[in-house]
């Protein structure tokens, strides 16, 4: 129940921080508290509890920055780099999640994310037979979502433009012109880019994405009279499968409050809905 | 002389395979049977005289019981040069062969030789002798059988399993015949079973095996020989498994099944790639099931179970280190218990040390269980005990109780004790009740910013100093659904293709492709004209019925006014059009005031202004 209170009160920030700061204001302190608990840290290494307040602290502001309508990932980032130092394995997995979502092709947010992955039980299975299209587009990940969708949207319709010049210009169907080059090269990296964004899209939708944030134990079923779904291996059952940062993919919901789920491995399971926290929110 | 001496090595060098001597062995006699295992039909006997010399005669094989010996037919001869190290050498090879034949119905083993070869002056040569097997062929299809040795035990306690596929000898051999091997549907229940640990073998002594997949399994498979009792003999593929179960059920191993494709000894005719008629052996396909066979686990025995058991089974020793020999009363001894055996570590868990009354008696043992971890086939467990007083001199030797199913009981595995100091106990403060803290890093130089120390440190990602540009959602990929993105991208092409349907348009109908090409037109026809008026004259007329869609006929000045004036040119533009029509309808009846060239560069230069217009 504390944890609960504690997560409400992070992801609600602005009832927290004064109501006349601005998200810039916010993000400026969420900066000078995180270097103030790394200071904090390097000179008291084992005050552990009172690190993880101040990391703490330092996210709570970014959060809402976040929350005041400064939704970027670099804020969302520094969110969660905020919650990882302060052990909070389940915010911290949100919150790079989010900023992926924000901009699949940010790299300190999925370094961030695959270090904490390490850490959990579940991990993702190999998806090297699983995306084809991944490994065809193996380069869009290193590109920015926005430079993509800018490019795309841009070089797409000057290809056409350049066609419709070459025939104008040279009054008959060249379609081996200077233009007409031209514009076959924007014709295809433009729809690469659209193919990309659009696969993305598809494939990697953060609204049915969500973050385990409660120790929760998967079930068969809708209800805890069902079976455990999952051990973690080498644990008895008493241990909860699912740790906090255990990411899942909503697949359908029951009418008591459970969701049915699926994890990284591609297996499948029931949690209840308290337990998660969706990557875009619900009002999002 | 350099040249010489170059020449004189090279004429060495060349003349040395000349020098080539026999081998040093001298002559002998080799043999060598084309298979070693008939069902019945001839197989050839080759026999190699190796170097013979001219007083060597043919080779002669004794009569073997039971087989039919024909031969030998003339020799044929080979000679080999080979060139090793600089070294060269040859060899002279005639050879014979026999056609040895079972006598129908005739089975077992018999010996073929030796082959004796005459020599007059010298010894006779003698081969060595060779082995042939005779069996009954076997029936056309195959024969899939599973065992399970022994048929129960208990929980963790192993078995094995052996599925055996057998088929005529001369069955699939390759890829090409379906799958690895030639199997292909192939499905051996014991892979089914999650809780069951299978570890695939090589159970036939001195056989070589191989590995083939199936599905997510890589299996060893061994090629066997087995002869039945009514001694047909056959090929046999075997898979084994050791198994160790892990709950207590019963297991349906048996049921194993096979398909494999055979050649039937027939022809048939088939067309090749060009349609021509070729015989090819004719293949069917066969499938095979095993019988039944169950496994039982049952629970182990209850009785004489030791305390702490916490269900190993296998046979383990156990090591136990700790660095903390030295320690007061009640400080945690940290305890690393290394185990190593023989069953499935993963499944294995530490004993529960608080029963362990040899411990308890002088230690505090932390209640907290640790699930352990496997390193390099041992699982390591780790525990916190603490000296309850300074007069404890040793941690106790640390039982592992586990049940040896081979034994069928309950053993004990002990480490050695470890002498330790413990000294009185201190009184504890404030500040020894924090926990355990990680080990403080050393730190960087002072130069480095907290952020990077800190990255550095745990492998997180630095933050980004800047806000960075908002997005309007979360979800950036709503925006591909934007209805501007969506016209962006989906007018251009439409517009494209509009266009270029007006371009069609504009092709097939001739008023409009005529009015495109008139001045074009106007200016080839005015060009070759070469002067002359009334091409001049057709030209330049030409221009204003494909421009104007003016009807066929000859253009009279009134009427080209009317239409210059309709279409807006300007007043001094049309009295030029005008003019210079009137000269050239003069013209062509010899009235021309200008000479032809340079009328048609007027009419060149009136036309394309009113191209323009």
């Amino acid at each position: 129940m504390i944890r609960v209170m504690v997560i409400a009160l992070l992801t609600t920030p602005c009832t927290a921080s004064p109501t006349d700061s601005s998200p810039e204001d916010h993000f400026r302190l969420g900066l000078a508290k995180f270097d103030e608990a790394v200071v904090h840290w390097k000179d008291h290494p084992s005050d552990r509890a009172a690190n993880a307040r101040r990391y703490r602290a330092a996210a709570a502001e970014f959060v809402a920055a976040w929350k005041a309508g400064l939704v970027s990932t670099e804020v969302l980032t520094n969110a969660a780099n905020s919650f990882a130092f302060a052990g909070a394995n389940g915010e911290a997995v949100l919150f790079y999640r989010r900023a992926l979502a924000a901009d699949p092709g940010n790299a300190r947010a999925r370094e961030g994310l695959d270090h904490l992955r390490e850490k959990l039980p579940v991990s993702a299975r190999d998806e090297t037979a699983a995306s084809l299209a991944d490994s065809l587009l193996f380069w869009h990940r290193e590109r920015n979502f926005h430079l993509r969708y800018f490019l795309g949207s841009i070089l797409f319709p000057l290809a056409w433009v350049l066609f419709a010049a070459e025939i104008l210009l040279r009054k008959r169907s060249a379609w081996n012109g200077p233009l007409a080059m031209l514009g076959y090269v924007s014709l295809t990296v433009s729809t690469a880019f659209l193919i990309s964004l659009a696969h993305e899209g598809l494939t990697k939708s953060p609204t049915r994405a969500a973050v385990v944030v409660l120790d929760a134990q998967g079930r068969t079923g809708p209800g805890e009279q069902y079976q455990p779904s999952h051990t973690q291996h080498g644990r008895d059952e008493s241990t909860l499968a699912f740790p906090p940062g255990t990411e899942v993919e909503l697949r359908g919901k029951s009418e008591n409050g459970w969701l049915q789920v699926r994890l990284l491995d591609g297996t499948d399971s029931w949690v209840p809905r308290s337990a998660l926290e969706r990557v875009a929110p619900e009002d999002d | 002389m350099k040249t010489l001496g170059a020449m004189s090595l090279m004429s060495l060098l060349v003349a040395s395979p000349a020098t080539a001597q026999p081998t040093a062995k001298g002559p002998r006699v080799l043999i060598e049977l084309t298979s070693s295992i008939s069902y019945g039909e001839p197989v050839q006997l080759h026999v190699q005289v190796v170097d013979p010399t001219r007083n060597t005669g043919p080779p002669t094989l004794p009569p073997v019981e039971g087989l039919r010996l024909a031969g030998p037919g003339r020799p044929s001869v080979s000679q080999s040069t080979t060139l090793v190290d600089g070294r060269v050498t040859s060899q002279r090879r005639h050879t014979y062969r026999f056609s040895v034949k079972p006598e129908p119905g005739r089975t077992g083993v018999f010996t073929v030789g030796p082959v004796r070869v005459e020599r007059s002056g010298a010894e006779p040569l003698v081969s060595n002798t060779l082995r042939l097997a005779v069996h009954r062929k076997p029936p056309l299809g195959i024969l899939v059988d599973c065992e399970v040795t022994p048929s129960g035990g208990p929980v963790g306690a192993p078995f094995r399993v052996v599925y055996t596929i057998s088929f005529p000898h001369e069955g699939p051999t390759g890829r090409r015949n379906g799958g690895e091997h030639g199997l292909r549907n192939l499905h051996l229940p014991v892979l089914e079973y999650g809780d069951l640990k299978s570890t695939s073998i090589a159970s036939l002594p001195g056989v070589s095996d191989s590995t083939i997949r199936l599905g997510d399994n890589e299996l060893i498979v061994q090629r066997g020989f087995n002869v039945t009792e009514s001694g047909h003999a056959y090929a046999t593929l075997v898979f084994a498994f050791d198994v160790v179960p892990r709950k207590t059920t019963t297991y349906e191993l048996g049921k194993a099944t096979a398909k494999v494709e055979l050649t039937t000894g027939n022809e048939v005719r088939r067309r090749d790639i060009f349609g021509r008629v070729v015989r090819v052996p004719e293949k069917r396909a066969f499938s095979g099931r095993s019988e039944s066979v169950v496994y039982r686990v049952h629970d182990l025995p209850r009785q004489g179970q030791p305390p702490g058991f916490t269900g190993a089974v296998g046979r383990y020793t156990i090591s136990v280190e700790t660095t903390d020999t030295k320690v007061r009363a009640f400080d945690p001894i940290q305890l690393e218990i290394t185990v190593t055996g023989s069953g499935i570590l993963e499944d294995l868990s530490a004993p529960d040390w608080t029963q362990i009354a040899s411990l308890t008696k002088d230690f505090r043992v932390n209640r907290d269980v640790d699930a352990g971890e496997i390193f390099e086939g041992t699982k390591i467990f780790r525990q916190v005990v603490r000296a309850l007083r300074d007069d404890v001199t040793r941690i106790p030797a640390l039982p592992f109780p586990y049940y040896d199913p081979w034994e069928r009981k309950y053993r004990n595995a002990l480490s050695k004790p470890i002498p330790i100091e413990v000294s009185a106990a201190h009184t504890v403060g404030a500040e020894s009740a924090i926990g355990p803290s990680r080990p403080a890093s050393p730190r960087s130089s002072e130069s480095t910013s907290p952020t990077t120390f800190v990255v550095e440190e745990s492998g997180v990602p630095p933050n980004f100093q800047h806000t960075g540009a908002p997005v309007p959602s979360l979800v950036v990929h709503r925006r591909l659904l934007d209805a501007p993105f969506l016209i962006g991208l989906g007018a251009p092409p439409l517009a494209f293709a509009a266009l270029l349907l007006l371009r069609r348009f504009r092709r097939k109908d001739p008023v409009l492709r005529a009015r495109g090409r008139a001045l074009s037109t106007a200016r080839a026809a005015l060009t070759s004209a070469s002067g002359d008026p009334e091409a001049v004259s057709a030209a330049y007329q030409g221009f204003f019925r494909d421009r104007f869609a003016m009807p066929p006929g000859e253009i009279t000045p009134e009427q080209l006014q009317a239409v210059l004036s309709q279409r807006g040119a300007d007043t001094e533009l049309t009295k030029r059009a005008v003019d210079c029509l009137e000269v050239l309808l003069a013209g062509r009846f010899g009235a021309a005031s200008r000479p032809g060239g340079e009328l048609a560069r007027s009419a060149v230069e009136i036309l394309t202004e009113v191209e323009r217009c």
